[in-house]
């Protein structure tokens, strides 16, 4: 379960203060599937920043099954995203100079796994359709296929929570629809806690709940 | 497990070095560069350091001591006033016999007049002053064919000269004056004439040409005085007593041999004892060595200042490819590199690229090294005294500076690493 307790977030720039999050209180339980929607710069990604490990509030609790972010170092940190969490960002991310397959078993390079990747990335190539393209780079692939790629990649290392930032801007409706579709399926079968960052509305109405931010408050949960 | 991250973060390197063309080639070439100047420097003081002591070896044997009265002692105030006192007479080598490890002691005497020799080279005639060495057949063996030809007792005397001198013709007389050059051939078997009464310097109411000794070059030594022919000691004992009789009876120099090379500075030590002055190999090696360690120096710094700006190109470029490469990094960090992983994998990167970059620029020094060697040295050799190569490539060399370029990449890397370590994600991937 992850559970955000007061957090605030603060951002200075020069003599500017910015409340990006403002005394937020949530819980997402497991296996859940959550929408985090609100206008641009209301506070969504830094959200997911602070979930997934990359961003530290400025004040508050963020417990991951009653752990508390706080007392990991850097390292405890990276490995905590490289097993806990799978990214799937708008602009895809893909290494150019690697294969489809390779950037797939691009996570599983950072720290040791109890399964075999080799065979699970087989098996997410074929979940993802894009067993045909494993040896092809990115550059040779289409939007809908680099975030398939980006998918599969989040999946990798089993992770218990997909952290997803607008998986649909770059992508145009249909091709959008296919990848939500996709995620809430993998959800499903994976059993995984799925958060999306969206401006979609369609997508909001087919989570099973939505956080609404506006200006670094939660206004509905 | 942590030998397999590493493993992956090599793996990635190496990936990321061939997709990243423009700056590996960038890169390569800086560190080709540097590793290219250093292995021209070492191979350069290693090539000199082998000539000096081979030329050292030739003229100072390993078991060789020249022992002469101490320098303050001689000079021409000795030479003109003919004194005995502390000069090497038979005394002096009997004192020398008592010390332990003496094999043999080669006295060398000189005439003991002002002297003039004439020769004719290339059909010119060259009439100079000179001095007239003599020398024991043992001494000198190895130099001639035969014991007869050095105890000729009739005219013309045998002859040897020392190679310096056709080396010194050849490059200031002939090579200047686009004379032909001589080669040890050329002269075997020319005659000298020595006038034992006659100075071109010293001329005196004495001076006369009339006098004359024939004397027949037979060979050439590195163990031959430079100031002029060496003749067999007794032929130059009968002549001294015939025109310089009130001449000193004592030598110019002794060639002491040590029964083990070991030993010779020891033996050296003793007779120093003596009150007498030595020159042998490891002595000359060291004021060599000192001679060449100011220009060890000044090519050092050339070649500490090209490094250092191989160094700066490496960082700049590994810099801006880091700032180029912000999202690849950030990426990574967000999916669970941690820092010292990120630093390992730019650090694998330079050392590979260190790698290629070393393998290039030892290819470059040797092509350098052969094509200096090829044209410069066969244009300067009439002009200057040069070995065969200048350069010694040695396995060594080629190890160690390979190991350096490696190493000079890893570690100029390492700032740019430390900079993509701290690349922040969320920055990176905005």
């Amino acid at each position: 379960m992850i559970v955000l307790q007061e957090i605030s977030k603060k951002f200075t720039s020069g003599k500017t203060k910015t409340d990006a999050l403002l005394d937020v209180n949530i819980k997402i339980n497991e296996g859940e599937f959550v929408a985090v929607t609100g206008p641009s710069g209301s506070g969504k990604t830094t959200l997911l920043n602070i979930i997934s490990g990359l961003d530290s509030p400025t004040k508050g609790k963020v417990l991951i099954n009653d752990f508390d972010l706080k007392h990991m170092d850097d390292d405890e940190l990276s490995r905590y995203r490289n097993k806990e969490i799978g990214f799937i960002f708008q602009e895809f991310h893909l290494e150019p100079f690697l294969s489809v397959r390779k950037n797939i078993l691009l996570p599983t390079l950072f720290d040791g796994h109890t399964h075999d990747v080799e065979v699970y990335a087989d098996e997410l190539l074929k979940e993802v359709k894009l067993t045909k393209k494993s040896h092809a780079f990115a550059n040779q692939l289409s939007g809908g296929e680099k975030q398939r790629t980006a998918i599969a990649r989040a999946l990798i290392n089993k992770p218990k929570i997909i952290i997803a930032d607008e998986p649909t801007g770059n992508l145009d409706q249909e091709t959008g629809d296919a990848i939500i579709n996709l995620l809430k399926n993998l959800q499903k079968t994976h059993g995984i806690t799925l958060i999306i960052a969206t401006h979609d509305k369609e997508i909001a109405r087919i989570a099973q709940r939505i956080i609404h931010i506006e200006d670094g408050i939660i206004k509905r949960h | 497990m942590h030998n397999r991250t590493t493993k992956n973060m090599i793996s990635i390197a190496l990936r990321s070095i061939i997709a990243h063309r423009s700056r590996t080639i960038l890169s390569i070439l800086s560190v080709a560069i540097g590793v290219a100047s250093i292995f021209l420097f070492v191979s350069l003081i290693n090539g000199i350091n082998k000539a000096s002591t081979e030329q050292t070896a030739k003229q100072n044997p390993l078991n060789q001591i020249v022992v002469r009265p101490l320098l303050d002692k001689t000079g021409l105030v000795s030479f003109l006033t003919k004194t005995e006192k502390d000069r090497l007479t038979d005394k002096t080598i009997e004192e020398i016999q008592k010390i332990d490890g003496i094999k043999n002691i080669y006295p060398e005497i000189q005439f003991g007049n002002f002297a003039s020799i004439e020769v004719e080279l290339t059909g010119i005639g060259v009439l100079t002053d000179s001095m007239i060495f003599g020398v024991p057949y043992e001494f000198i063996k190895d130099e001639i064919p035969n014991p007869e030809i050095w105890e000729k007792t009739e005219e013309p005397y045998p002859a040897i000269l020392p190679r310096k001198i056709l080396e010194l013709y050849n490059l200031s007389v002939a090579s200047p004056q686009s004379l032909p050059l001589l080669s040890e051939k050329d002269l075997i078997g020319k005659e000298i004439i020595f006038y034992p009464r006659y100075s071109t310097f010293f001329g005196s109411s004495e001076n006369d040409k009339s006098d004359k000794i024939t004397l027949k070059i037979v060979g050439f030594s590195d163990k031959a005085s430079l100031l002029g022919p060496t003749i067999p000691i007794d032929t130059l004992k009968t002549i001294n007593r015939y025109y310089a009789p009130t001449g000193n009876n004592s030598y110019t120099q002794l060639f002491v041999e040590t029964l083990d090379q070991n030993k010779t500075v020891q033996v050296a030590k003793e007779i120093e004892t003596l009150d007498l002055s030595t020159q042998y190999f490891t002595k000359d090696m060291k004021e060599i060595q000192a001679k060449i360690s100011y220009l060890s120096i000044g090519l050092g710094l050339i070649t500490l200042i090209i490094l250092l700006l191989s160094a700066i190109a490496i960082i700049s470029t590994f810099l801006s490819q880091i700032a180029e490469r912000k999202k690849e990094l950030g990426l990574l960090r967000a999916l669970g590199a941690t820092r010292k992983q990120i630093k390992l994998l730019i650090m694998s990167e330079a050392g590979f690229i260190g790698f290629i970059g070393s393998i290039f620029g030892i290819g470059m020094g040797i092509l350098a090294a052969t094509i200096f060697d090829k044209y410069a040295i066969a244009e300067l050799k009439n002009t200057i005294a040069l070995p065969e190569t200048l350069f010694l490539i040695t396995p060594n060399i080629i190890i160690a500076t390979l190991a350096f370029g490696v190493c000079l990449s890893i570690f100029t890397a390492y700032i740019p690493a430390r900079f993509a370590s701290k690349v922040d994600p969320i920055t990176a991937l905005k």
